[in-house]
């Protein structure tokens, strides 16, 4: 039997089940706790849509007055997620969809996610531009250096420019020139337009001389003890960097953020300070589905250290209902040197996106197996390329893929997350890729071609695998008294054709109960749309061959219109 | 500790439920009636409602805070490190010394961090003494030349000594009280990368006493000067050499390709019995044969150490090169084959379990012989094993090896590579602890 989801996955709040030996009275007062939560309003309610459905924006979030910043711990990240099971898990018996999503299953804007190329194409040029693209920094005059970078494992310095703008310089490691600033410029425009808020950056080269020290700088040595930066200081680390052909240093400059930074966000749970932040982490499809864009981009580095919560005050109306002067946290991802085959610090290992750092079952089994079971991604093929590192995609499996640890978020992803990533990954055209693969500048036409031929081939088995996973169809629209939608196995040329059967059903909104419409078999709207009062459902059960794979999509008649207001999927 | 509900007596559910039910009833129909909701707007608004009215600090866990600390104190960095340049040293003593520990004192930022002092004093558990200090200038930042001066005392009770030759029995196992005080100095060049050129020069005082396992008898209690030369009266040593090096590891901490290949010449001038004098040459050739995209290695050693007694003289048996160990005969006892000559073939196959793991299946063959016509593969000793190789980032920091023989197995724990790093007299960077 295929799971089915027909509930709007707004919010839902859920009671866990408590197994352990707890006090009866601590077990009734969490029970009715939890109860209190389940019975909130919109369960109540009674209704599977409401007006304003589907909604394409979050509403405008409350103000955030009292976030504090908080450092989190890459060790207690690491061993939570390796050892135990943080956040609410899928269990086979007990499937959780995805949650902040609209009733069409699409993730509405907000202050986690703005819908941009796969909604509104973007042209090349806005591809390329990514999250900014009109901020590099000024070479009109010095660089002022007014810290180290502290954090991460590649060497690099805080600067404000001539105009007063501050950036982080992040270099490459010596052996490798090119390969981490060019994954992190090119993979921040990927995630920029799969919708997620990034850095702005940029690939720099520039003179030593373009370096100045600020006053009363501080760096911290290898046993964290401060010291006032000199000069050499400075030479030193750029002793540790490639330079160009031209005698230039090359780095990224990734545009500081704005707003006052929090920590990183994890992904699970949610943040006790902030009043928006209602669902958890391991249940927003755009984190559930992060995965497959990760996967994509071999983005194995995509832990909660690499992600940045920061509390901004909106300058000017963004989507969502922000109005200017709001103060709310914006989370972000940040930090992709660690993607396109890089480690930041060399080549990646060739484990990368195959195996977690350490799990239980493959180190058993090669522990007795006296490494004669040779695992598939330990025959991949590389090119020598330097700046490319340990990237391909003949041993990527796209369902296979996994982060350098265990992620609730992507854990507890569905088919229909899946989809939701794919249809997204499958809009870049070739031409798009190329347009945001040359933001890259490699200075090797050979590493630029196998980045873009990768990511070509990726993204056809990111299609393949997870679009076969669920009836593939979106874009759905009524026009002319017809049903229209697009087969995005048929338009990405996954399957050549398929015949489809329809089932017209009248929708009681109230009862969520199906009512067929006799005989409306086609995707003509029946005459009893067409003649209903405003307000009224209807419902439309599509197959096509497999009869697990389902798609209900649901009609709301309006004054003039029919529109589609949901989207159910079973797989 | 209370049960869970369905673990209680029947009345008491029945009690618990009476109160229960109405007060759920009452919750949901409150909720109800003054939360009802008329768009999808409201309910999200109803949710950051409840929420605003549950607002916390978002503050992480006292172990994560603690980590947190951990991390950026620098903690275990300052631990490993130490403090004021004083930190714990493990290990580095002779193979079969025990569990070996002292304190060190490191300094790394000497002339602008382009040299390094150090001074330790370890001891074991099994009462091996050990005290060294060393001045270099190691070869950092590209630097082309590097310099190392160093004095050692060593204090080692309980040396394993069977007797020479390849032939030795068992059974005959003794043990004799090894103490020496070398002064050296090592200039060297590195003409072009991985290539490392030197001369090294220092003075050796012997002494070889009675040893203290009282388990064992006293070699020189059975082993008379004829068979063990030197055993009755030691000689201090002028020692002068050169070596070559060439090394393209890809990773010395923990080689998965590449090579290292060495050779060191010595000589050693019997300054006080004028009856010892010879000189000596150490080969060694490591492989590194990656395959599976390195998760698989293949590393190979082969090393053979040749000594060319001066005229009328003879290589006293404390000087003698040794077989049996941690590192090249892993299924034999420490020391266990003195002569003056020996050979050695290891061969271990690596594989990843995990990131942090290697496994290794080895076979180590070698032999020691007193002419130096015997140097062939012949009537080689042989043992089989396997181990495990712990590293952190890609470097080896524990090592442990279980190696079988004819003669029983060996259990090794380390702290090191099984392989060396280079020639004896070339500086090498100190070890992690």
């Amino acid at each position: 039997m295929g799971n089915v989801y027909r509930k709007s996955k707004w919010f839902r709040s859920r009671c866990k089940v408590h197994r352990g030996f707890r006090p009866v009275l601590h077990q009734l007062l969490a029970s009715l706790a939890a109860l209190a939560l389940l019975l909130g309003p919109g369960s109540l309610s009674g209704r599977r849509f409401y007006p304003d459905d589907p909604l394409q924006a979050a509403p405008r979030p409350r103000p955030v007055t009292t976030a504090l910043s908080r450092k989190l711990s890459e060790y207690y990240d690491f061993f939570s997620n390796t050892f135990a099971q943080p956040g609410e898990r899928q269990a086979p018996a007990r499937l959780i969809p995805a949650q902040e999503v609209n009733t069409l299953g699409e993730v509405p804007d907000s202050s986690w996610y703005t819908n941009r190329h796969y909604r509104n194409p973007m042209s090349l040029e806005e591809l390329a531009r990514g999250a900014g693209g009109e901020s590099a920094p000024s070479l009109e005059g010095p660089w002022t250096v007014v810290a180290a970078k502290a954090e991460g494992i590649t060497p690099g310095f805080t600067i404000v420019d001539s105009r007063r703008r501050r950036y982080v310089l992040k270099f490459d490691p010596l052996n490798n020139p090119e390969i981490t600033t060019a994954a992190d410029v090119i993979s921040s425009k990927f995630f920029h337009a799969l919708g997620y808020f990034v850095p702005d950056n940029y690939v720099v080269e520039f003179d030593r001389e373009q370096l100045v020290l600020g006053e009363d700088v501080l760096l911290r040595d290898s046993l964290g003890r401060e010291h006032p930066m000199t000069e050499r200081d400075l030479s030193e680390v750029l002793l540790n960097v490639p330079r160009s052909p031209n005698g230039k240093y090359r780095s990224i400059a990734s545009f500081y953020l704005t707003g006052r930074p929090l920590g990183p966000f994890r992904y699970y749970g949610t943040r006790r300070d902030d009043p928006n932040d209602v669902v958890p982490h391991e249940h927003r499809r755009d984190l559930r589905g992060l995965s497959v864009f990760c996967a994509w981009l071999g983005h194995d580095d995509s832990r909660s250290i690499n992600t940045l919560d920061m509390l901004v005050e909106a300058e000017q109306p963004r989507p969502g209902g922000v109005v200017p002067g709001l103060r709310y946290i914006r989370h972000h991802l940040i930090d992709f040197g660690s993607t396109l085959g890089s480690a930041s610090n060399g080549a990646n290992s060739p484990r990368s996106g195959h195996e977690y750092v350490f799990a239980w079952k493959p180190a058993i089994v090669q522990f007795f197996t006296v490494g004669v079971l040779v695992p598939p991604w330990a025959r991949a093929k590389y090119p020598d390329l330097p700046s490319v590192g340990r990237f391909e995609w003949e041993k990527f499996d796209a369902a296979g893929w996994v982060p350098e640890y265990r992620n609730a978020a992507f854990s507890n992803r569905l088919p229909d997350d899946e989809f939701w990533a794919a249809k997204q990954v499958m809009a870049f055209t070739d031409d798009a890729i190329r347009a945001i693969v040359r933001t890259g500048q490699y200075s090797n036409p050979q590493a630029e071609q196998w980045i873009v031929e990768s990511l070509l081939a990726r993204r056809d088995k990111i299609g393949r695998a997870f679009l076969s996973k669920v009836l593939p169809l979106d874009r759905f629209a009524v026009e002319n008294g017809r049903l229209l939608f697009d087969d995005l196995g048929v338009r990405h040329r996954l399957v050549s054709s398929r015949n489809y059967t329809v089932q017209w059903f009248r929708f009681d909104n109230e009862s969520e109960a199906k009512t067929p419409l006799d005989g409306e078999t086609s995707f003509t709207l029946p005459q009893q749309i067409e003649s209903a009062a405003a307000g009224q459902y209807f419902a439309a059960d599509i197959h096509a061959g497999d009869p697990k794979k389902m798609v209900t999509v649901y009609l709301r008649k309006q004054p003039g219109q029919v529109e589609v207001v949901g989207i159910d999927r079973a797989w | 500790m209370g049960r869970p509900f369905y673990f209680l007596e029947p009345k008491i559910r029945l009690q618990m439920l009476r109160i229960t039910i109405p007060l759920v009833v009452i919750l949901f129909l409150g909720t109800s009636l003054t939360a009802q909701v008329e768009s999808r707007a409201a309910e999200i608004e109803a949710a950051r409602d409840r929420k605003a009215q549950a607002l916390e600090p978002d503050t992480p866990t006292k172990t994560e805070r603690n980590l947190v600390y951990l991390r950026d104190k620098r903690i275990l960095e300052r631990i490993t490190a130490g403090i004021a340049g004083f930190r714990l040293k493990l290990g580095g003593l002779a193979s079969g010394s025990g569990f070996a520990l002292g304190p060190e004192y490191l300094r790394r930022d000497l002339w602008n961090q382009t040299a390094l002092f150090r001074g330790a004093a370890q001891m074991s558990f099994r009462g091996y003494q050990k005290y060294d200090v060393q001045f270099s200038v190691p070869p950092v930042n590209r630097g082309l030349y590097f310099l190392e001066l160093g004095a050692v005392h060593r204090n080692y009770p309980q040396v394993n000594y069977y007797g020479p030759g390849p032939d030795s029995r068992k059974s005959s196992r003794s043990n004799f009280r090894l103490e020496d005080t070398q002064w050296n100095g090592t200039f060297g060049v590195r003409p072009v990368p991985r290539l490392s050129l030197g001369a090294a020069a220092g003075y050796l005082l012997v002494n070889v006493g009675p040893g203290t396992d009282a388990r064992f008898v006293s070699a020189e209690q059975v082993f008379a000067p004829a068979e063990a030369v030197g055993i009755d009266r030691q000689a201090n040593f002028l020692r002068n050499g050169f070596f070559v090096q060439y090394d393209y590891r890809d990773n010395p901490g923990g080689p998965r390709s590449g090579g290292n290949y060495f050779a060191e010449y010595s000589h050693y001038s019997d300054r006080t019995l004028g009856r010892h004098g010879f000189q000596r040459l150490d080969l060694e050739l490591q492989q590194y044969v990656p395959f599976f995209n390195r998760r698989r290695v293949l590393a190979l050693r082969g090393k053979s150490t040749l000594t060319f007694a001066d005229d009328g003289q003879q290589v006293p048996f404390y000087l003698q090169p040794t077989l049996g160990g941690s590192e090249d005969l892993r299924g034999f006892r420490p020391f266990r084959f003195y002569d003056d000559n020996l050979i050695a073939l290891n061969a271990e196959y690596r594989w990843e379990t995990f990131s942090g793991l290697d496994m290794a299946l080895f076979a180590d063959a070698g032999k020691v012989f007193p002419r130096r016509a015997q140097w062939n593969f012949r009537d080689l000793e042989g043992s089989v094993g396997f181990g495990l190789r712990f590293n952190v980032r890609n470097a080896v920091f524990l090592r442990t090896d279980v190696g079988f023989s004819h003669e029983g197995f060996q259990v090794w724990v380390k702290f090191n590579n099984v392989f060396s790093e280079g020639p004896a007299r070339a500086p090498h960077t100190p070890s992690v602890f």
